[in-house]
């Protein structure tokens, strides 16, 4: 192993605290590993409470509960309290599944800053139809439920290949939840998604729309809803900074405690990540070799190497990297300048040349859809 | 320091003295009107002018509302 200099190393902004991977839900674009978490070998309420004070003491200010499903766990309104405590604004993360009046109490007595909540599709059957759970008229409800708190509220939605074409009603039933923030997030390809990429994966003539309503709805919901959206990074020219640089800015520690750089950085082979349980993360944050193997540009190959963007977008994503290429140290192949560009243009072609397969039809029901198109993906598991 | 969902801003001079007078007490009015008095020496209509475009941006990133 070389030695990675560090010249100028901050402390991480923001701990993502995935606290359990079991969930209720089953959605085709789950961002979570292919092998999840165990629930024997989930972190306790004492190990996350500690990780909460070394996150505030590390100077991070934010902890996003997140999992699977937050609210899986009995203990979340403990979780939430321990991260206040330690000085985090916490934020939510749920499908809101397992949320009652009671429960919600809780949280916002617990001090909560912020919840967001996922909605799959504006139409309920197809919404269901894509997390592979009868969950849809549920969120709703508890959409309701949570407005009736001060408290900062984001709807994020997820959208694809299936359900780009109806875009603007997603947006009009998104603007009748009434949130402060919206996220509109193109799935990314990694974990059951990249399974799933073939049915996922939109067409240029509907990301070129999208964009074009994305644009004409932050004009017209400016100062009322805040859109954030980002452009898949298949269709872009340049990779996406993905964590804001490896060992930059997040932290992860996963439902078994191991930390992690990102949500996928399991699928790198030959490596070792640390665990809450045998190590502090300030000493993961600053010595771990995991944390410094792509940290800064000493690792970088070219064309990066001597790149003009290369501190805009660090070479991109490491495991789309490992898992396009096979190399985790190679250029993103999302680059247009990666020289395995060709994987990703193929993938684009694919897409494109199929425009078959796009969106529920009409009229048919949740279990009708998920018999008409069985073969089109894979749902996402439970963990053992 | 101001943290919202997915970022923090950091505040310092005269937008951290606008933004500690959000109180959800003070209106829009009575917020100018003491800053107007505090920096007694600037022009008000300017001082009434630059914190009307701070707050427009503060409510569209949803950090405030008014």
């Amino acid at each position: 192993m070389q030695n990675y200099p560090i010249t100028k190393l901050s402390s991480p902004l923001a701990l993502i605290a995935e606290v359990t991977h079991r969930c209720p839900l089953h959605c085709v674009y789950c961002s979570n590993p292919v092998q999840l978490a165990g629930t024997e070998s989930e972190l306790s309420t004492g190990d996350w409470t500690g990780v909460f004070q070394q996150a505030g003491k590390l100077g991070m200010m934010h902890a996003h509960i997140t999992g699977g499903e937050p609210l899986a766990r009995t203990d979340v309104a403990e979780l939430v309290s321990a991260a206040r405590t330690a000085g985090l604004y916490t934020n939510l993360i749920t499908s809101g599944i397992g949320l009652n009046d009671h429960r919600l109490a809780a949280l916002m007595g617990a001090g909560v800053d912020h919840i967001q909540i996922s909605f799959q599709d504006s139409r309920e059957e197809a919404a269901n139809w894509i997390a592979g759970a009868k969950a849809h008229a549920h969120k709703i409800e508890l959409s309701r439920a949570i407005r009736k708190y001060k408290v900062a509220f984001t709807v994020n939605l997820v959208v694809h290949r299936q359900n780009l074409d109806h875009l603007e009603e997603m947006i009009a039933f998104i603007e009748q939840l009434n949130a402060d923030r919206v996220e509109i997030a193109h799935a990314q390809y990694y974990g059951w998604a990249l399974a799933n990429r073939a049915a996922l994966m939109p067409t240029r003539e509907q990301v070129e729309k999208g964009v074009a309503i994305v644009a004409e709805a932050e004009k017209r919901l400016a100062g009322r809803i805040r859109i954030d959206s980002v452009i898949p990074d298949y269709y872009a020219k340049y990779p996406k900074a993905c964590m804001g640089g490896w060992g930059q800015k997040l932290m992860l520690v996963n439902p078994a405690g191991k930390v992690l750089p990102c949500h996928a950085a399991e699928v790198l082979p030959q490596m070792t990540f640390e665990n809450v349980r045998e190590r502090p993360l300030q000493w993961i944050w600053e010595e771990s070799e995991s944390f410094q193997r792509f940290r800064g540009e000493s690792w970088m190959p070219e064309p990066c190497r001597s790149c003009d963007h290369r501190a805009e977008d660090f070479g991109g994503c490491r495991c789309q990297a490992l898992l396009l290429t096979g190399d985790a140290a190679a250029t993103d192949p999302a680059c247009s300048l990666a020289p395995k560009h060709s994987l990703i243009e193929s993938a684009v072609r694919e897409s494109n040349a199929d425009t078959s397969g796009k969106g529920a039809t009409g009229g048919s029901s949740f279990v009708q859809l998920q018999q008409q198109n069985a073969a089109l993906w894979t749902y996402r598991t439970n963990p053992g | 320091m101001v943290l919202y969902p997915e970022g923090a801003i950091k505040l310092q001079g005269t937008g951290r003295e606008v933004l500690e007078r959000c109180d959800g007490q003070r209106s829009f009015g009575e917020i100018i009107a003491e800053l107007q008095k505090e920096f007694g020496t600037t022009d008000p209509e300017k001082i009434r002018g630059d914190i009307s475009a701070f707050m427009e941006q503060l409510q569209r990133r949803r950090i405030i509302d008014y």
